[in-house]
């Protein structure tokens, strides 16, 4: 039986304790560094090591991909980032410790409202979170709005992301973005909760509202293999439906949908050649010494069965400029990824 | 323990009720004495079924000897992992060893690499077992059968069957015969790539990714069944998403008996019937259906990244 509306919203916001709950595991058990995730999490669960070394692998190659971002986009001023269906994600809090947001930039993060409020909450509680909202700002004003908080740099928003015109409204008269600055919005598992007409919406949006647009999407793929078959039925049991899946099944309809919608610039790669190719060598070594994998073909399936997607459109720019923010952008992956599109 | 006590202990495992700790103690030392008898290399003849991994999945298990039959009407050679990542690892191994101490033989339990101290604290058959009865003990009574089970088969003479695959420091049977394999796996030597090694596309050996035994082509293969004077392999350790795989031109075959491994990776199972001749036929199978898994709604789902 199909769940209420609102029975399959709660289940969507549970995929963001579920998540957290990984990362805190991952992260205590010493595969990286966030000196915040702690503060989110209290619990006492386990997870697998291929649970574990994947939310690593995710977690750093997000992180590579958007301080990539940050760096080819510093000669541009202002640079805004927008995570959608944030959650308790730490990402603004790691990269303000590192101080790789300036104090022109803008970082915005949306959630459903009950989720923003308990992470204000959080953020509140902690001045390990709370004096990084405002370290080397002109002001010291930390406001409480629309289900979250507000300062320079920073706004944590409640919305639901289905309803575009409040999202548009949000980014562009409360969050004040422009339309020209270096913009990047990061999807993680988010998406493709979505009905599909609404996701898409999503995705068309930014192209057509930002002039300087990257995306970054995590997700899940290929629903219709026996281990993907699987993989939906599993999750689909939390109460929701993957709802944008099938109608982009695969790398190449992932693909292709971000080139229809406006994006010139688009690459895609399954989660295993990120983790074989693309992640550091030495990091891997380290964390390998971690915990005993031996399962190594359900790890190589469960990760073949997630990607990652980037891509960028900045029609304002020269060719050549684009070309040069692209290539310093994108991985280089050296083997062909080919295989993993068809 | 008599054998409509057997019985009686026989009947209540497959109706997934957990005899009693003093129940497990007793089954234990019945069939230590039976596991330390057996050699290295055990004896077995045709026709016999061939089982790859089970990994604590009962009601498959159960499912499989639908498919294959009830012991002892059928002869089993089962390869290890019988423990670990599925939710029922006491079940499965329990039903096993009771089933060896009634028919000793007429099923074969070879040791794989989750049949260890070590593995089953990181994969589940430690956790389960002091959920389910509330100490280690039991935990404790079952690695110590770990290390008296067997290490190999051979099928008249000719179809050498292990949990993982071969080792450079291994040439014949005899030198499986010479391997003292009473204790813990060890993390390298012979005893440890029997258990862990897997056939590869390679020259050689090499190491294993796992972190442990070898991965060994094919010149590997024909070399070792040159020198034994047999026919083929068979061996489990992998997952194969049809059940089977067959290599080196039927020189090694991977059998997989965990359907939907893991409740997660949707792949079928099969076992592999040896005739009287050696001919294989593989059986292939699903996981049992939800009427016939009254763990249902009980147990959480496989974690995914969210």
């Amino acid at each position: 039986m199909k769940n209420s509306p609102l029975e399959q919203q709660r289940a969507i916001q549970q995929t963001n304790d579920d998540a957290a709950i990984s990362k805190y595991c991952a992260v205590s058990k010493g595969y990286y560094s966030d000196p915040f995730i702690s503060l989110f999490v209290n619990t006492k669960e386990k997870r697998q090591p291929l649970i574990n070394r994947g939310t690593y692998a995710r977690v750093r190659a997000v992180q590579m991909l958007v301080e990539r971002f940050l760096q080819s986009t510093k000669p541009y001023g202002k640079r805004q980032i927008i995570n959608l269906g944030a959650g308790f994600d730490t990402l603004f809090f790691r990269l303000r410790e590192k101080d790789v947001i300036c104090k022109e930039d803008m970082f915005v993060e949306l959630d459903f409202p009950q989720v923003t409020r308990m992470k204000r909450r959080i953020v509140r509680q902690h001045s390990a979170l709370y004096s990084l909202l405002t370290k080397n700002t002109d002001t010291n004003s930390v406001q409480e709005v629309q289900d979250g908080l507000s300062c320079d740099i920073y706004k944590l928003i409640g919305v639901d992301l289905k309803q575009i015109e409040s999202l548009s409204y949000l980014l562009e008269h409360i969050c004040q973005l422009s339309a020209d600055s270096p913009t990047l919005v990061i999807s993680e598992c988010v998406l493709t909760y979505i009905e599909p007409q609404n996701a898409d919406r999503i995705i068309q949006y930014f192209s057509n509202s930002f002039s300087f647009i990257s995306f970054i999407l995590f997700e899940l793929t290929f629903p219709t293999d026996p281990f993907g078959r699987q993989m939906v039925k599993n999750i689909e049991q939390r109460g929701f439906s993957l709802s944008s899946l099938s109608l982009y099944p695969s790398l190449q309809a992932q693909k292709e949908r971000f080139t229809q919608f406006g994006y010139s610039k688009v690459d895609i790669k399954s989660m295993y050649t990120i983790y074989e190719d693309v992640l550091e060598v030495e990091e891997k070594r380290r964390i390998e010494r971690l915990e005993l994998l031996d399962e190594l073909e359900e790890w190589r399936l469960l990760l073949q069965h997630y990607f990652l997607l980037y891509c960028l459109k900045a029609n304002a720019l020269q060719e050549s400029e684009e070309d040069k923010i692209w290539n310093s952008f994108c991985f280089i992956s050296k083997s062909c990824e080919e295989e993993y599109l068809s | 323990m008599g054998i409509s006590d057997l019985d009686a202990l026989i009947e209540k495992l497959k109706n997934s009720a957990l005899p009693s700790e003093e129940e497990i103690k007793i089954l234990c030392g019945k069939v230590r004495e039976i596991l330390v008898e057996e050699s290295n290399v055990q004896v077995v003849y045709a026709p016999v079924v061939v089982v790859g991994d089970v990994h604590g999945q009962f009601y498959d298990l159960l499912e499989l000897f639908k498919v294959g039959g009830e012991p002892p009407w059928t002869n089993y050679i089962f390869l290890g992992d019988f423990v670990d990542r599925g939710y029922n690892s006491v079940e499965t191994l329990l039903l096993l060893l009771a089933l060896k101490i009634r028919f000793p033989d007429r099923i074969a339990l070879i040791r794989g690499n989750h049949e260890s101290r070590q593995v089953t604290q990181v994969y589940g058959f430690y956790e389960e077992c002091v959920r389910k009865f509330g100490s280690a003990t039991v935990w404790r009574l079952c690695t110590e059968i770990f290390d008296c089970m067997s290490l190999s088969a051979v099928v008249e003479q000719r179809v050498f069957c292990v949990h993982g695959g071969l080792s450079p420091g291994i040439e014949s049977l005899e030198d499986v015969e010479a391997i003292d394999r009473k204790q813990e796996v060890p993390h390298e030597g012979p005893m440890c790539d029997l258990l862990w090694s897997d056939p590869e596309e390679v020259e050689g050996w090499t190491l294993s990714p796992r972190g442990a035994g070898y991965l060994f082509g094919e010149e590997a293969v024909q070399h070792f069944l040159r020198v034994n004077h047999l026919d083929f392999i068979a061996r489990a350790h992998q997952l194969v998403m049809e059940g089977y795989k067959q290599m080196f031109q039927g020189r090694i075959v991977t059998v997989w008996s965990a359907p939907n491994y893991c409740y997660r990776c949707g792949n079928v199972a099969s076992i592999m019937e040896l005739d009287e001749h050696l001919e294989r036929n593989f059986k292939v199978f699903e996981a049992a259906p939800e009427s016939n898994r009254p763990e249902k709604g009980r147990v959480k789902a496989p974690d995914y990244f969210l």
